[in-house]
């Protein structure tokens, strides 16, 4: 009687697993296509991409990479990226979070106001904001220039930033800080030491968002950028989209060769949201 | 601890950098346009700008593009409420009982993401095209039901719908990162304490899980509110907002106004409009969700006392 | 193990960090090669041989000159065919004026084309030249003073009667009461039928329709040899708009449409009407396959080009993609068919033309030089850089053919150039709301879906209307 339960509870658990995994693997394939898509479309020419577009490839056009670097710089816009957009989440992440931890943790007037006043930002769509800003830019000259384009950047991230790591930090019990006051810390060291390392699940999430709407944000590079050889990759695709005839194998071969760092920056991105997960649990 | 908590010199040189940054180089050009809104401007510099009042928000209102538009982003808002969250955290929850190969499955689930519009917005044509070319017409022909092939992107019921579900696919990932922090954030006794009173895994889903993400549900809604109003680029480059309107959101209207049509007064009215009707979403939902959480809440309460009394 | 494995990801990364910077920089060096290699032309051969330009009238810069930045924002760009004429004028000036820096901010997609200039005008930062899209802007820009008066052009004989517009009045604002020529035209591009002639003749389709009837009859044998007759990828609005402009200027002619940008006719006329309802006439003969509304250009083009429509309706720059496809022996063009009963109309033709404008704020040196790079850009050996390195019929009458083969498409598209009588470009081209573009295009594409001619007519007339 025992022996018949436990087998039939074993089926159970296996047919789980199986059903498990079969759907994980089900939207993974549906995720991984079009990678296989734009990596087969990249040894195609324009016609075959449009009369065969799911087919492999007849006749391997290797070329097709060869003019996404040379044509369409995708080195150098590919390096402008990296660039644009780490500086842009070191920036976002560091600012964001020295105002988190006030707005999740210290007491003051205006407080709310001010909260609001971030969470609001994330309702603007960006195009609104592109004439004022050109106006206010180009008054002061200020075009072609990373280090402002990189506050740029910063300033839209900062909403969703403030918003996700307040949350986490308002979670964060006081004890914390008070033993640490109580041994005489000040407010940088309470920051820097015990506040910072814990919000890191926060901060990475942040991270992963802000990452993704920088590396594809085009508008910005568009408008902002007219020195060629400062332009990012999002631009850098646009080359290859003529008025009336495009590049498409180009524009698959650019892509394909611009997909793998953002994605370990992910990887890597996650290992610290569960390193800093697993801390916080262990400790709590 | 007061004093730790009230320092005002702290307070005021940690907030500045962001407070700074943000409000030069977003509030102020977003208050700029706002003033827009009550002008009617070409777009030419140096040409003054005319006074005309409410006259933008009427002409807005009573433009039938702008109506299809709103029908279309609020049926957005509605169906990526209903995929983009349930999906998201139901892949955060399998994921988490999987440990071999949770790293692989998360860095694919990303992929979507992180490809550039132009790519994914692409190879959906592909799938969609009208006709024999569309790979989806080819699959649903194999599979027997022709009956249902259409012109995906072209026709009046199945156009918006399917610019939506592409681009849930596209945004699932975001919510899986949210749902996997959030699930792996419950300690680890409350779960041990359930499985020993043994709670089978529907039970610990229910009682355990969602009650405790449930803040994480709160971020996600407001997210999915805020971001599913802009949509721009994933229509932009599926339809165009075509054909002739019938796919148009906000945004894509707001961009053709302002930058097509030099109308930029009407470009800000829009955008003012599309600021207030996020919002009020945003505050309706997070209202309705703080009610349902005191609800759920009590009903666990009232819940758990009684399985305590059966144990 | 998990330590081990950060470490391999850390490395992995750090090495395509590495490698991106590395590849920038390499980049960055193998681009001044590149500025100086000649482009190359359809058929692989180097444009050595092209002429030298002549010298100006002002012969090569002297070292006197002050530097200069010549911004330049155009659609001329990525693979778009005239991105290497562009870039050869630009290099080519060079030389001749080296103190002479230029700033190419073109870009190709129309999307993007627009957010930059419209940001340049807002900002009153305008580049030195750009192209401009229809009368309603050209009329607001010029009345503004963002536009420069090229009248003095016309002083230059030698340089305008080799043009096909010599009293540059294609751009003739006077209809809208601004006097001045602000805009100078370039690459002409007669729309035409292009054909396969192939499925013509398994079709059994003798000879070339001349008349619309003959297009009829052309349709109804193609269909019944199961041939699509004509492609239309709709999806891109700009395709339908292009065919219909051609059908119009044919059945009512392009004063017609002037007008109605004039305000002394309407688009819910009796014989606008009718142009609506033959152009809803090709969709219901069945000339076009099933959801064609749902079909994009790149589809269309591809699929003409491998042997799948009998035509389509497409300007003469389509002649290198035709010649550079697998099927170029099978294809050739003909001019848009008339109707018999419009005798009237048989020359008017839609002929897309580009308008190059200069920035009116110029001043003192930079203002000569830019004019300079205006006429440079517009004179003969400009013609010649389009026509050898970029396979497009030349614009001007004196332009050196030499040493270049002239294809028979091509032969034929020069001999069709010279024969234009009454040109027309878009129908909305004369209308002064901006956005008659979409509002027109849009409506048409409705019209295929069900709209009523009289309808659609009514629609596009009540944006008029609504912005008095």
């Amino acid at each position: 009687m025992e022996k018949q339960l436990n087998s039939r509870a074993r089926m159970k658990k296996i047919i789980c697993r199986v059903l498990l995994y079969g759907i994980l693997i089900l939207f993974a394939v549906i995720c991984l296509y079009p990678v296989y898509f734009t990596l087969v479309s990249s040894l195609k020419n324009n016609t075959e991409i449009f009369t065969n577009p799911f087919s492999l490839p007849a006749d391997p056009q290797f070329e097709n990479y060869a003019r996404a670097w040379k044509i369409g710089k995708i080195g150098i816009y590919f390096r402008n990226s990296i660039v644009l957009t780490v500086a842009t989440l070191v920036v976002t992440a560091f600012v964001g979070s020295l105002a988190g931890y006030i707005l999740a943790k210290f007491k003051f007037k205006g407080k709310g106001l001010i909260y609001l006043l971030f969470l609001a930002g994330m309702m603007i769509p960006i195009q609104t904001v592109i004439i004022p800003l050109a106006f206010t830019l180009g008054k002061f000259g200020i075009v072609d220039n990373y280090p402002v384009l990189i506050l740029l950047y910063s300033a839209f991230c900062l909403s969703m930033t403030v918003f996700i790591v307040t949350g986490f930090m308002k979670g964060l019990p006081d004890e914390l800080e008070e033993a640490a006051v109580m041994d005489g810390a000040g407010h940088a060291a309470v920051f820097f030491r015990i506040i910072l390392p814990l919000s890191m699940p926060a901060v990475a999430s942040a991270s992963i968002f802000n990452f993704v709407s920088s590396w594809n944000n085009l508008l910005f590079p568009l408008v902002f950028l007219g020195n060629d050889n400062l332009k990012t990759i999002s631009i850098g695709l646009l080359s290859f989209f003529g008025a009336y005839t495009s590049d498409y194998g180009a524009v698959m071969a650019a892509i394909g060769v611009s997909i793998l760092p953002p994605i370990i920056m992910y990887i890597l991105l996650q290992e610290k949201m569960e390193k800093g997960l697993t801390a916080g649990a262990v400790k709590g | 601890m007061e004093r730790y908590r009230r320092n005002k010199k702290v307070i005021f040189l940690f907030l500045l950098p962001a407070l700074l940054i943000y409000v030069v180089l977003e509030v102020i050009p977003v208050a700029q346009s706002f003033y827009f809104s009550f002008f009617d401007w070409p777009g030419i510099q140096g040409v003054p700008l005319k006074y005309v009042g409410l006259d933008n928000f009427i002409s807005v209102f009573q433009n039938s593009q702008f109506h299809q538009a709103v029908k279309n982003i609020l049926l957005f808002v509605v169906v990526g409420l209903l995929t983009q969250l349930p999906i998201g955290f139901l892949f955060a929850i399998l994921l988490y009982n999987v440990k071999r190969g949770q790293r692989f499955f998360k860095a694919v689930y990303f992929i979507p993401m992180i490809l550039p519009v132009t790519a994914t917005g692409l190879l959906w044509q592909f799938i969609l095209k009208p006709n024999e070319s569309g790979v989806l017409n080819q699959l649903l022909t194999k599979l027997g039901l022709e009956q249902l092939c259409t012109g995906w992107l072209i026709n009046s019921s199945t156009a918006m719908m399917c610019i939506i579900l592409v681009t849930t696919w596209a945004s699932v990932a975001y919510y899986i990162v949210i749902g996997l922090a959030a699930v792996n954030a419950i300690p680890e006794d409350v779960m041990e304490a359930a499985t020993i009173d043994g709670a089978g895994q529907g039970k610990k889903v229910f009682y355990i899980i969602i009650p405790m993400i449930w803040e994480s549900v709160k971020i996600s809604v407001v997210m999915i509110i805020t971001g599913v109003l802009k949509v721009f680029d994933m229509v932009f480059v599926m339809t165009e907002g075509g054909p002739n309107g019938l796919t148009h959101v906000p945004a894509t209207l707001l961009y053709y106004q302002a930058f097509k049509y030099d109308h930029y007064g009407i470009g800000s009215a829009i955008s003012t409009i599309m600021f207030f009707m996020s919002l009020i979403l945003t505050v309706i939902s997070l209202k309705l969700m703080n009610q349902d959480k005191e609800d759920g809440v009590k009903r666990m309460k009232r819940r758990g006392k009684s399985q305590w009394k059966n144990s | 193990m998990k330590k081990n494995k950060m470490r391999f990801l850390a490395l992995t990364m750090t090495v395509c960090m590495l490698a991106g910077l590395a590849a920038g920089c390499g980049s960055k060096n193998q681009e001044g090669e590149e500025g100086s290699a000649p482009a190359q032309t359809a058929d692989g051969s180097a444009a050595a041989e092209t002429a030298k330009p002549e010298g100006t009238a002002d012969g090569a810069a002297t070292t006197d000159d002050p530097e200069v930045t010549i911004t330049v924002l155009t659609r001329y760009a990525g693979s778009d065919p005239q991105a290497p004429w562009l870039k050869k004028m630009m290099d080519e000036f060079v030389k001749l004026h080296p103190n002479v820096t230029f700033q190419d901010d073109s870009v190709a997609d129309e999307a993007a084309y627009n957010n930059k200039l419209k940001t340049a005008i807002a900002t009153g930062n305008l580049p030195n030249m750009w192209m401009q899209y229809g009368s309603a802007s050209l009329v607001e820009y010029a009345k503004n003073g963002l536009l420069m008066d090229l009248s003095f052009m016309l002083e230059d004989e030698e340089f305008c009667s080799g043009l096909p517009d010599p009293t540059l009045s294609t751009f003739d604002l006077s209809g809208y009461g601004v006097d001045g020529i602000y805009a100078i035209p370039f690459a002409m591009q007669p729309e035409v039928i292009f054909y396969n002639k192939d499925l013509f003749q398994q079709a059994g389709i003798e000879s070339v329709p001349e008349t619309m009837d003959d297009m009829y009859a052309a349709i109804d044998k193609l269909k019944a040899a199961g041939i699509t007759p004509m492609g239309m990828g709709a999806k891109d609005t700009w395709r339908l708009g292009h065919f219909f402009n051609c059908i119009a200027y044919r059945e009512a002619g392009v004063d017609t449409f002037k007008n109605i940008g004039a305000r002394t006719a309407k688009w819910t006329d009796p014989e606008v009407v009718e142009c609506l309802k033959t152009l809803k006439g090709f969709k219901d003969k069945g000339a076009f396959e099933e959801n064609f509304e749902g079909i994009d250009w790149s589809t269309e083009s591809a699929n003409f080009l491998s042997g799948k429509y009998a035509m389509i309706c497409i300007p003469l720059w389509f002649i290198p993609n035709a010649e550079g496809s697998e099927i170029a022996d099978s294809l050739d063009f003909f001019p848009i068919p008339y109707f018999s009963g419009q005798e009237a109309y048989k020359d008017h033709s839609a002929v897309y033309v580009d308008a190059h404008v200069y920035s009116g704020k110029l001043e003192g040196y930079e203002k000569e030089i830019t004019m300079e790079w205006a006429k440079f850009t517009h004179n003969a050996f400009s013609e010649e850089v389009r026509l050898k390195d970029c396979g497009q019929t030349p614009g001007r009458t004196d332009v050196n053919t030499e040493g270049f083969e002239l294809t028979p498409m091509l032969t034929k598209a020069i001999e069709l150039n010279k024969d234009l009588k009454k040109l027309g470009g878009d129908t909305f081209e004369y209308d002064m709301l901006n956005s008659m573009q979409d509002v027109t295009r849009n409506a048409l594409v409705g019209m295929m879906l069900g709209t009523s001619p009289e309808d659609t007519a009514a629609a596009i007339q009540s944006e008029i209307d609504n912005n008095q």
